[in-house]
């Protein structure tokens, strides 16, 4: 385990795939954040704070401090004393171009696959004012073969646009484009491995996705410890289709796995063609960066006859 | 040579496609052992949900690409419900002729059947109209006592009799046929006199198994290699070997398995279908509400929607090394050692079908060192046999 | 009496094992149609002709190419195991 996510208030808005909780503004007990935190310390774990729309006392910004920790809050609730990764619903915020900017932070912009036909000309509107831009689609496993070509469409108009004006790396960083160019492995969420979550009820849950579809889903508590239950299947090496997969900058989110397939390991078509197809755009963005004569420390991403890794595991076919 | 039975495999070698329709959920007997938890005499399939079954699954040839199939028929009782079934196979048969379905030329219906209804009119009619496309087993767990142990009535008596009765008919009409035979943890010490049985009643193929649930007591693993030891002598020293099979003793059982090459999976759910009275997909009829216990039933679509292909997916990338623990990876016996998907997901700690159940570990030890004991003795007979033969033929050229 | 006089290859075997299959298929077939159902009728005896046909055109087919025994008011059977040919004499 590498860090805990705390939601700090149950309106946090979803910084990822799952839905927008909407639910009233109320902060952690003050006693379970100051447990929580210490929980954190004794394990090495860094911290990233789910804020809402309540404004956090001192006592509060005075625990937290105490801990390595970054701030995740929608632009709604802005504030200056917490500022580090921004979450943005394209729902919501129709002109990106107002949008409050800061280059050093990240901007995760959520977009509904109803809206992707927009994506390339609300990102653009987002280049120049974020270090990174991280995308991710709600309800991907809705997708139809309409969807998936709409969104090659946009991923192609995106790379041209980051492909011409920056030099990827080191520069601004587009996850669903420049993340696979230059991972040599798997880099997924890792929920349930890497990091899990702490409620404001003081359980742990796999991540918040889970906490907010069902508050039974819990994993353990402050006063027991985590007790992530077959925790292995939340593992690369225990997930048939994705261990033979390329497709690196993929989320491999594990509660959009359990919704889809019933299986945290398992991905859904859906989720494995979006992927691919950010893979291969990546691809040909990456020949035409260096086409230009640009260098880039990355491998080449190979050629493959699919776009969903399903089809290489199938044991049955 | 020594010739050896083998127990006789599925018709087309496990490379049919797998139709299963439930049409009841009712019974006549209440089997102590049987995993339906569900059953109940209120569920039967309207023949128009069966109707539309067949019309999704004939309409659909890329997602049922096999070219065999086999319509299972189970309940409960299939038998109960034989009119329904006759009118199903008869549009089968219809709908496959005229939709020219390449299964028209490569299906069989299939029924694992109590017994108790095999002499009725009206299953005997069935059988002869459908004659050259059927595949029957009456299931009978040997002698008197152990059968009547477990396979009861309702009311608690036992159904022997009203079995036993029709297994002559059964073998005349399907010979060389096999029966399945469920051992629990009560009837282990019955073993030996219920295969026995079983042959003097003809039947030379027996299908036997302990139950995967977590039933075993201790002590029982011995029970059972006694049990074993003392069966593979007779079948031995009675030379049964030549044209009885038991499926305890297999020469393939109890080695080590590599984690590359045999990584398969030991279960066929999800390359099956199997159909309920709600017109509900099942990947297999264990993963129906009435055969589970603790978990929620896993629909993969329904008659009206068709299959949710991201449902079969867990299914079909299933391997055996992903869901086995590493003691079962590193067994050094491991080959043999079965499972089911449906009971491995009902004894699960979480939602999944990715965690081996091994409430049968101490048992198929047990059975494999039965088998050993089997296979050593008899290799050394057919050994005997080889060194006999060359002696003979040595002393012919000398002469 | 069954004797065994030869064996085919695996694909001739499936040829024959899969027009034996019709043919049955087609028998089970007709006990049911319905005397109303002209067409259908019409479409089973046409198919019946046509595999009969085919079926004693794959028997005399491999009966010249491999030349397996024969007797007066025997018959040839074939495995559908492993494609053995055994001739059977009443």
């Amino acid at each position: 385990m590498q860090y805990l996510i705390i939601i700090l208030d149950e309106s946090a808005n979803s910084f990822c795939y799952y839905p927008n909780p909407n639910r009233e503004a109320k902060l952690i007990n003050l006693s379970l954040l100051k447990k929580a935190i210490f929980y954190a310390q004794k394990n090495g774990l860094s911290i990233n704070f789910l804020l809402g729309k309540a404004k956090l006392p001192k006592e509060y910004l005075k625990e937290i401090d105490k801990v390595s920790h970054i701030f995740i809050m929608s632009q709604n609730h802005i504030s200056d004393d917490v500022f580090d990764v921004f979450v943005s619903d394209l729902t919501l915020d129709d002109n990106l171009s107002e949008t409050h900017s800061n280059s050093d932070s990240n901007i995760i912009l959520r977009i509904d696959k109803s809206q992707i036909a927009e994506l390339s000309s609300k990102v653009i509107a987002l280049t120049g004012k974020f270090k990174r831009i991280n995308i991710t689609i709600q309800n991907i496993d809705l997708f139809t073969q309409k969807d998936f070509d709409i969104y090659a469409q946009e991923l192609e108009k995106l790379s041209e646009v980051f492909e011409n004006k920056i030099n990827i790396i080191g520069d601004e960083e587009c996850n669903v484009l420049s993340d696979r160019i230059v991972l040599e492995k798997m880099n997924n969420c890792d929920a349930g491995v890497k990091h899990i979550t702490l409620a404001p009820n003081g359980k742990f849950y796999i991540c918040p996705a889970f906490y907010y579809e069902d508050d039974n889903n819990s994993v353990g508590d402050l006063q027991n410890g985590i007790n992530v239950k077959n925790q292995q299947l939340y593992h690369l090496s225990y997930a048939p289709i994705c261990r033979v997969c390329d497709a690196y900058q993929c989320k491999r989110c594990v509660w959009l796995n359990r919704k889809t397939t019933l299986e945290v390991n398992t991905p859904s078509h859906e989720q494995c063609v979006v992927s691919h197809l950010e893979r291969n755009t990546s691809k040909k963005m990456l020949i035409k960066i260096q086409k230009r004569g640009l260098q880039v420390q990355a491998n080449e991403i190979p050629d493959i006859d699919y776009l969903d890794p399903f089809d290489k595991v199938n044991r049955w076919k | 040579m020594t010739q050896i039975k083998e127990n006789s495999g599925s018709w087309q070698e496990g490379m049919a496609k797998s139709i299963t329709f439930i049409v009841t959920k009712d019974c006549q007997l209440a089997c102590k052992y049987c995993y339906l938890v569900g059953k109940n005499e209120k569920e039967r399939m309207p023949f128009d949900i069966a109707k539309k079954a067949i019309d999704y699954v004939l309409s659909n040839r890329e997602m049922f690409n096999e070219s065999s199939v086999i319509y299972d028929f189970i309940g409960g009782e299939p038998f109960l419900e034989i009119e329904l079934i006759d009118k199903i196979c008869d549009y089968l048969k219809e709908q496959m002729f005229i939709l020219n379905h390449p299964w028209f030329n490569s299906y069989r219906f299939n029924f694992s059947t109590n017994g108790l209804l095999y002499n009725d009119p009206q299953v005997q009619k069935y059988l002869h109209k459908n004659r050259t496309h059927l595949s029957v087993g009456i299931t009978i767990d040997g002698t008197k006592r152990k059968h009547d142990m477990n396979r009861v009535y309702k009311d608690g008596h036992g159904s022997y009799d009203d079995v036993v009765k029709n297994i002559p008919l059964w073998l005349e009409q399907f010979p060389g046929s096999g029966t399945k035979v469920t051992v629990g943890s009560a009837d282990l010490p019955y073993i030996v006199e219920s295969v026995m049985h079983l042959y003097s009643l003809g039947i030379k193929d027996v299908n036997i198994n302990v139950v995967f649930e977590d039933i075993w007591k201790y002590g029982d693993d011995v029970l059972l290699e006694d049990q074993l030891l003392q069966l593979a002598d007779i079948i031995i020293d009675k030379e049964l070997y030549k044209d009885h099979a038991c499926s305890f003793f297999s020469d393939f059982i109890g080695n080590p398995q590599d984690p590359v090459l045999d990584n398969q999976n030991w279960c066929g759910a999800g390359k099956m279908l199997s159909i309920d009275a709600e017109g509900n997909f099942y990947p297999c009829t264990r993963f129906a509400k009435y055969s589970l216990r603790s978990k929620p039933p896993i629909i993969i679509g329904n008659i009206h929607d068709g299959i949710n292909t991201n449902l079969l997916r867990p299914f079909l990338t299933l391997d055996r090394c992903t869901q086995s623990t590493r003691e079962c990876i590193e067994c050094e016996i491991a080959s043999g050692c079965a499972w089911c998907q449906g009971e491995n997901y009902d004894a699960a700690d979480t939602p999944t079908i990715f965690q081996r159940a091994t409430a049968i570990c101490k048992m198929h030890k047990a059975r494999v060192h039965a088998n050993n004991y089997y296979w050593s003795r008899l290799s050394r007979i057919m050994e005997k046999e080889e060194l006999n033969k060359l002696r003979k033929e040595s002393l012919r050229c000398n002469i | 009496m069954k004797t065994l006089v030869g064996k085919v290859t695996s694909e001739e075997k499936n040829e024959i094992q899969t027009l034996f299959e019709r043919k049955n298929g087609l028998i089970e077939l007709a006990k049911i149609i319905p005397p109303d159902n002209e067409a259908m009728y019409e479409k089973l005896v046409k198919d019946m002709g046509k595999t009969s046909t085919e079926f004693q055109k794959w028997w005399n087919t491999m009966a010249a190419k491999y030349q397996w025994k024969g007797i007066e008011n025997g018959n040839w059977e074939i495995d559908f195991n492993d494609g053995s040919i055994f001739l059977v004499s009443k």
